[in-house]
């Protein structure tokens, strides 16, 4: 079973391994020619690490990273011209820096106010226009660009092989700047908005500036790049900056495989290697690079590594409970189809019951959710309507309901992914439904989803403890640094999620890929995410559909003792037994009103709620005592298969 | 008499299996329910026979003893099977009259036969001519299901499934569907109805299917299963099914 | 003054047709399939260059010259369907691999024409209209003009009737707005795909045609017109003709007004402003149906 340290480790030593090559190619042949061709791809290569974190990591359809380097190396070219004696790779790399920031900046701010295809061509725009306009300002030269060469005064004092090396050095610095990153708070961040919007509303990310960092430290590496490529090959035109740029850099990241440290670097060495050494065949380059391209993008999505990885030659086709389109429209009328059946798979081990400090959440005066005349209309259908409830901190509270009642957009009203039409929600004092999800995630509300919105190429336990650092405490930078309290507060978030795993029943399973796990174990895992954030509210979207006996009874278990910690629980079911062992108070909805309020018993007499709802499980509510575990092992077994 | 036999039938996403071997029959003229709890693989079912599922293993799907295993889902509609997905989908953007329009479209070339199946389709549901020109999401929730289903029947399909046509409506509108079922059944059609409601589901039908796991574990006449308490435990999730437990057999 | 600048809305709405017709090129393939082509810009200098090859180099009448081109750039497109978009409209809820795969089939089909026309620079294609402009008081147009126009809204009167009054438009329509259940009710939505990229292909082809001999042989203008195509999409609003047909014009007649008054080496970046702008004010654009948050 491939782990996922195990790709780390063996992710580091083929970098390793390409790094040193890169290092003694020298030794192969160093002219000055080819050395020039070496640095250039080295200039690439860095725009392509770049590119990867705002593609690979955050899942942005940035295309125009070629137009950032234009400008940063116009920069650092006008520079250069202008104080020949003060360039030094040093300070044209921080110019190159500065320059790509504040380009960065300029144009995300506006662009990632879109995304998909948009974001797309919105940046393609950017990286068409960079060298056009530089064609014909002065200031950039026009059409002859800035040549260095021809400036008498500037005379490089890093040459030969000696600047090669520093070159290589800086690549280095790179992509273990990047590792950082990506294995850091930040590249949680990342990598849950990647995954899916909502998760990463739910998880406090507010989306537009997680966006923006990202597309900020995806110019970086392009400025330095741009300043390496100023200084070795000593020249700065249009040409530098032509949109194919930008079209092989992409490539790069793609058929290396994004999201991966290695990948961008593996990629770029054979885009760009392809391009520098295929000198005969020059002409038929562009499209065989062109069917590669095609190729990876069609059959093999995850590039390289990915292939060697063996996460994916193709995406998994989703069954209707996990189809985010199906969702989409399935939204009205709160249809849950959990339809995946788990293969058998070892039983969650039932776990000891000990309240874990560590999981309880912050503040011991934790305040009540009032829900007060809460209406929400969509176009012609009430969804919602004068709904209110009260959850108590420390209670569990199930909302119950057939399909179409209500339930679920009642809880993303709540937790801030709908905008009420009428009526208040408050937590304590505060007003949650001027919110938005992010900051409803802030205050302590952890919610799950319907279809587990789990990070499939990551395990459960990177996932949970991803999840715990974001809310938890401790500073980005710090973070990426590692600094001591960095390193702290990551191994908090660990410990955090551990217990959280155990407590579910999922220990054991913590460091399996979540794409290989059932559905059932997905679901508890959303769980776990949830409780690692040590909530003082949560809310549960139908957690219980389709999981086995077993696995109900461990969902029984974790809400009990998230209970008694004094997290307040939300629950919304469809399996009204479960229910009615578990909660303090229902509240039934019906057609998007509420009908009853009331403890179990009460519930269980309301003439209209068995009217209207539970008629036809009416004598099964009746006749359902809550068994002792005993009893019921006596009854059924579990099934033996494979 | 025809009948929509299911031998068979496996079916899944990619490489997981999800549906294990279902044999299912609905004869023409008939009602026919299946329930189970959320999970249980009713609706992947539904599309693999319906020819929707791409990870389909196999098994038979026949129509009056044709094989239509693997036909795809427009040649079906036009050799007289319709499916109706959940959700009460419909083509926003479109008018009611368009979208009915749209249910017609392999018989576009028989005006005739058009203009009747438009006739009948609004005396099953009057409500849709009422709103003819109005936006097809416009629609209250339990008319854009009664325009689904009426989409479905412009063909006039011999055998119609139906998946969860009931959810999220009234009882009143309930009501409504199934008097609209009875009757197609009662003009010789075959329906199969996937049902949340288990009790409803038994009441309303000849034949109940009982799935779980992606398994048929009971079916049998519907009123015969109406007083097992174990069909209810099962689908409330109470229990799980045991191979070789004693549930109660298929009654054929 | 005022008379230069009604001179260059008249010239700004023939430039706007251009740019109309890879406008509607992206609609109705994204109606069709939800998919935005990219490749459409690429398609349109395909249509461009095979002019030049049927008029200048092989010096074909007309008649010949315009069936060869539309034929040539449709069956581009409905390869592009087959081999590169297809696969994609089989998965769903895929993420940004098709546009990267359309990406690529761009960057193949300019590499080949690149490849078969060579080195030289670009040429002048032969027109049969007169090239003498047309007075009409201080207002002035060139036949070309006329013809841009012109066949710009013969296309969108073509579609307009094709979606309301064909059934096989009626089909197209219901597969845009839910493929799923346009294939219960009976509808190939593959042939439906099919047909969005054959008329997506048709109308680059006419506009390619049209424009030749006003934009010379140069097969680097594929990623230039995509962006401009888009640009007008992202003014008017995605996902309706209506979207299409205003952002395209106003596009076109801003561009010219601009000409005006500023540098005209500057024009493609002023319309990139433009679309900054847009998307800060407005992202869905002035008849958007569509998020574009959402695509």
């Amino acid at each position: 079973m491939k782990t996922r340290t195990g790709r780390n480790r063996r992710e580091m030593i083929v970098l390793g391994v390409i790094f040193a090559a890169l290092f003694l190619l020298p030794l192969l042949n160093n002219n000055t020619f080819r050395l020039q061709q070496y640095e250039y791809i080295v200039a690439v290569t860095l725009v392509a690490i770049g590119l990867n974190i705002v593609v690979g990591y955050a899942g942005q359809l940035v295309l125009g990273p070629g137009g950032i380097f234009g400008i940063a190396g116009y920069a650092a070219a006008v520079f250069a011209n202008d104080h020949p004696s003060d360039a030094d790779l040093i300070l044209l790399c921080l110019l190159g820096l500065v320059a790509a920031s504040v380009a960065g900046l300029i144009i995300g701010a506006p662009a990632l106010r879109v995304g998909g295809f948009y974001l797309g061509m919105a940046t393609l725009a950017i990286a068409v226009i960079v060298p056009s306009v530089a064609s014909v300002m002065n200031l950039t030269g026009a059409s002859t660009g800035i040549s260095l060469l021809s400036n008498l005064e500037f005379s490089p004092k890093l040459g030969g092989v000696g600047l090669y090396e520093l070159c290589v050095g800086v690549l280095v610095i790179a992509a273990v700047w990047s590792w950082l990153l990506l294995h850091s708070r930040v590249g949680h961040r990342f990598q849950a908005l990647a995954n899916s919007e909502d998760l990463a509303a739910s998880l406090g990310v507010i989306g537009f500036r997680t966006k923006l960092l990202a597309f900020v430290l995806s110019a970086w590496p392009a400025g330095v790049g741009a300043a390496i490529y100023v200084y070795t090959q000593q020249f700065f035109v249009p040409d530098s900056a032509d949109p194919n740029l930008s079209i092989y850099v992409l490539a790069a990241c793609i058929i290396g495989g994004v999201g991966s440290v290695l990948g961008p670097i593996l990629g770029s060495l054979v885009v760009f290697g392809i391009n520098e050494f295929l000198g005969g065949l020059a002409q038929w380059q562009d499209i065989v690079f062109g069917v590669l391209l095609a190729g990876f993008a069609i059959l093999c999505p995850e590039g390289i590594v990915g292939l060697i990885d063996g996460t994916g030659t193709r995406t998994l086709t989703l069954p209707p409970a996990l189809d985010p389109r199906r969702l989409l429209n399935t939204r009205r009328t709160a249809v849950d189809h959990g339809e995946v059946t788990p293969r058998r798979h070892r039983a969650p081990a039932t776990t000891p019951v000990t309240l874990d400090a560590e999981l309880a959440p912050s503040s011991r005066e934790t305040p009540s959710l009032n829900v007060s005349r809460v209406s929400k209309t969509f176009g012609a259908v009430r969804a919602v309507d004068d709904v209110s409830l009260t959850v108590a901190p420390g209670t569990v509270h199930a909302l119950i309901g057939s399909n179409g009642s209500g339930k679920t957009t009642v809880l993303n009203l709540i937790s801030g992914f709908y905008r009420i039409d009428g009526g208040q929600i408050t937590l304590g004092e505060a007003r949650l439904d001027r919110m938005s999800a992010g900051r409803v995630a802030h205050l302590g509300i952890a919610r799950t989803f319907q279809a587990p919105k789990l990070i499939l190429r990551q395990t459960l336990l990177e996932n949970v403890a991803g999840a715990a650092s974001i809310q938890g405490g401790g500073h980005d930078l710090g973070s990426v640094l590692r600094t001591p309290a960095g390193i702290r507060a990551a191994r908090h978030a660990n410990e955090v999620a551990r217990d959280a795993l155990e407590e579910t029943g999922l220990g054991d399973f913590a460091h399996e890929l979540v794409a290989r796990l059932p559905h059932g174990l997905r679901r508890l895992g959303e769980v776990a995410r949830a409780l690692a954030v040590s909530p003082s509210l949560l809310l549960l979207d139908e957690p219980a559909a389709g999981l086995t006996h077993s696995e109900l009874e461990s969902l029984d278990a974790v809400i009990r003792r998230a209970a008694a910690r004094g997290t307040g629980v939300l629950l919304v079911e469809h399996n009204v037994p479960f229910v009615f062992r578990l909660a303090e108070e229902i509240t039934v909805l019906h057609l998007g009103q509420v009908i009853s309020t009331g403890t179990p018993e009460q519930i269980r007499g309301d003439d209209a709620v068995a009217e209207a709802f539970l008629g036809s499980q009416r004598e099964l509510i009746g006749d359902v005592v809550p068994p002792p575990a005993g009893r019921i092992s006596s009854v059924v077994k579990e099934a033996g298969r494979g | 008499m025809g009948e929509l036999t299911v031998t068979g039938l496996r079916a899944g996403y990619g490489a997981m299996q999800v549906v294990h071997d279902v044999h299912l029959r609905l004869p023409a003229g008939e009602v026919v329910a299946l329930v189970g709890r959320n999970g249980a693989g009713k609706t992947t079912t539904l599309q693999a026979i319906a020819g929707l599922r791409s990870g389909a293993f196999g098994g038979r799907v026949q129509l009056d003893g044709t094989d239509i295993s693997q036909w795809s889902p427009s040649r079906m509609a036009k050799a007289g099977f319709a499916f109706v997905p959940d959700g009460h989908r419909v083509l926003v953007g479109m008018t009611v009259e368009e979208n009915l329009r749209i249910g017609g479209f392999p018989m576009r070339r028989d005006k005739r036969a058009l203009e009747d199946a438009h006739a009948w389709v609004v005396d099953l549901f009057p409500d849709l001519a009422v709103s003819r020109y109005r936006h097809a999401e416009q629609l209250s929730g339990g008319q854009q299901q009664m325009l689904a289903i009426g989409m479905a029947l412009m063909c006039r399909p011999k055998f119609l499934l139906l998946d969860e046509p009931c959810g999220g409506l009234a009882p009143a509108l309930v009501d409504r569907i199934y008097e609209v079922v009875e009757r197609l059944a009662a003009e010789g059609q075959g329906v199969l109805v996937v049902e949340q409601d288990v009790q409803r589901a038994m009441r309303r039908s000849a034949r109940t299917y009982v799935m779980d796991q992606g398994r048929i574990v009971i079916d049998g006449p519907s009123s015969e299963l109406l007083g097992n308490t174990k069909i209810l435990d099962l689908v409330r999730g109470i229990v799980d099914v045991v191979e070789g437990d004693e549930m109660t057999p298929s009654v054929s | 003054m005022d008379r230069i600048v009604i001179n260059a809305i008249i010239a700004g709405l023939a430039v706007g047709g251009v740019y109309g017709l890879i406008a509607i090129g992206y609609t109705v393939v994204y109606n069709g399939t939800r998919i935005f082509n990219l490749a459409q810009g690429t398609l349109f200098m395909l249509g461009v260059m095979l002019s030049y090859f049927c008029l200048d180099k092989e010096h074909w009448p007309q008649w010949l010259s315009i069936i060869v081109v539309l034929a040539g750039v449709a069956a581009v497109s409905l390869i592009e369907e087959a081999v590169i978009v297809r696969p994609f409209l089989k998965r769903r809820g895929e993420g940004i691999g098709w546009f990267i795969a359309t990406l690529a089939f761009a960057t193949i089909i300019q590499a080949i024409v690149i490849r078969l026309y060579g080195d030289h620079p670009p040429e002048p294609v032969p027109s049969p209209l007169p090239s003498s402009p047309i007075f009409i008081g201080f207002v002035h147009f060139t036949w070309q003009q006329v013809l841009t126009l012109g066949a710009f809204v013969a296309v969108c009167v073509l579609l307009f009737w094709f979606y309301k009054v064909t059934w096989v438009g009626q089909a197209m329509r219901a597969t845009a707005a839910d493929r799923e259940v346009a294939m219960l009710r009976g509808i190939d939505v593959r042939r439906i795909s099919q047909l969005a990229f054959l008329i997506a292909g048709l109308a680059a082809g006419i506009g390619g045609y049209v424009v030749a001999p006003i934009v010379f042989s140069d097969p680097s203008i594929g990623l230039n017109y995509a962006i401009l195509g888009f640009i007008a999409l992202a003014l008017g609003g995605f996902g309706s003709m209506r979207g299409a047909i205003v952002g395209a014009l106003g596009l076109g007649v801003v561009e010219q007004v601009y000409d005006v008054y500023g540098n005209a080496s500057y024009e493609t970046a002023v319309s990139v402003v433009l679309l900054i702008v847009v998307l800060l004010i407005r992202p869905t654009g002035v008849f958007g149906s569509l998020k574009a948050r959402e695509v």
